[in-house]
């Protein structure tokens, strides 16, 4: 019987039972879409464990979970098919049960962050005294200015955005960023920046101020 | 993106705080504290952890500015936050005779240890009494590789030109090279 179908009747994560209940092996093809973009990716399994995982820009867990965060897509397994590179060394029930748990939590983080293309800046009140940041919320701190939207920081920081929206989550739970604007992401046009000092560039910007 | 940044250091109520509001474009990430020792006579909040301001200078290219705190005894942050840095400048009230004295402590802290250029910020140029650059300068035994800007904390134009300042003294001595600018990939800051 072919394994084929659309990810909104089966859950990437049912169908991951479904292959470790029946202890196949091979490869589970997706095409999928989240958030406005689509990737292809695919999962290799040997006796119904995920042995590999790979995206279009991602590997191992963190590939597997994105790819379990998709909206939409379609997926068809091809048996006996295996991957030459082993990447997820995590038990199967281990590796659902999280991540359930970080599909549960995407949720959540969905209804505050719909998408990731939301611009967020520092609220004009916020002082950090009675807070403590880890290193990764003072990174994506640095990056928020009412310009970059959360994709772009995540891009910016090489961070998944899963990561980087549970940061802001945070953020915005304590009252430290507030939502500006939603931003229509732009092709931007490469190619004609002129060559300058970086110093020079400061310099004249803070002239012109 | 790059990410150039820069230090603003000094002795206790010297104005950094206030230089790094009056630059940034963002609200000032501040760590500040109300003051519970004898220094509340002089000022009711300090910094203790860090000021954080940034200036976005294009699409590629921010500048980020870190004030460290001026009380002595939170003094550990001073090697945290310094690393990565591409200048400094050292404020001083120059209203304050103990606080130019106070400066060179600061001096033989960063400058064996940073290697980058510094610059040192007359500040309360417009208030009465103020002590002149040349003052200060000869106060603090400097040599003349250092400079001391007349400088004016809470207005805009004078932070402009002092910042100008040390970044034409950083661009002149070429001391860091380009790639060493995006300093989180490089260093081992918090931040």
């Amino acid at each position: 019987m072919e394994l084929a179908g659309n990810i909104k009747d089966f859950s990437v994560i049912e169908i991951c039972q479904f292959i470790w209940i029946s202890k196949r092996t091979g490869k589970l093809m997706l095409h999928l879409e989240e958030s406005g973009r689509r990737f292809e990716s695919s999962l290799f399994f040997a006796t119904g464990s995920i042995t590999a995982s790979f995206t279009d820009i991602m590997k191992g867990k963190d590939a597997f979970f994105a790819i379990c965060e998709a909206e939409s897509g379609s997926f068809r397994f091809i048996g006996d098919e295996m991957s030459a590179e082993t990447n997820i060394i995590t038990s199967m029930d281990q590796l659902l049960l999280e991540a359930s748990g970080r599909i549960k939590l995407y949720e959540t983080l969905r209804r505050e962050i719909p998408t990731p293309n939301i611009v967020y800046s520092i609220s004009p009140d916020f002082n950090t005294y009675n807070l403590v940041f880890d290193r990764n919320q003072w990174v994506v701190i640095a990056l928020v200015d009412g310009k970059n939207s959360l994709g772009e920081i995540s891009k910016e920081l090489g961070l998944p955005e899963f990561d980087v929206m549970r940061i802001f989550y945070s953020l915005l739970q304590v009252g430290v960023a507030r939502r500006l604007a939603i931003k229509i992401p732009q092709i931007s046009a490469s190619g004609s920046t002129e060559k300058k000092s970086i110093i020079s560039k400061i310099i004249d910007y803070l002239r012109g101020l | 993106m790059k990410r150039v940044k820069i230090l603003v250091s000094g002795p206790f109520a010297s104005g950094k705080t206030s230089l790094i509001s009056t630059i940034s474009e963002i609200p000032v990430i501040r760590t500040e504290k109300v003051v519970t020792d004898e220094t509340k006579q002089v000022k009711y909040q300090t910094t203790v952890a860090l000021d954080f301001g940034r200036i976005t200078i294009d699409e590629n290219l921010v500048l980020f500015i870190f004030g460290t705190p001026g009380q002595e005894r939170f003094s550990y942050m001073w090697d945290v936050l310094s690393v990565g840095a591409v200048g400094i400048v050292l404020m001083v009230d120059a209203t304050d005779y103990k606080s130019v004295i106070h400066a060179k402590r600061y001096i033989s802290y960063f400058l064996p240890r940073l290697k980058v250029p510094c610059v040192i910020a007359a500040n309360k140029q417009d208030l009465s009494g103020a002590l002149s650059p040349k003052q200060i300068h000869k106060m603090l035994s400097l040599d003349d590789s250092i400079e001391v800007i007349p400088c004016i904390a809470t207005q805009k134009e004078s932070v402009k030109t002092l910042l100008i300042k040390m970044f034409e003294i950083v661009d002149h001595l070429g001391l860091v090279k380009e790639e060493d600018y995006d300093f989180p990939q490089n260093s081992k800051t918090p931040i």
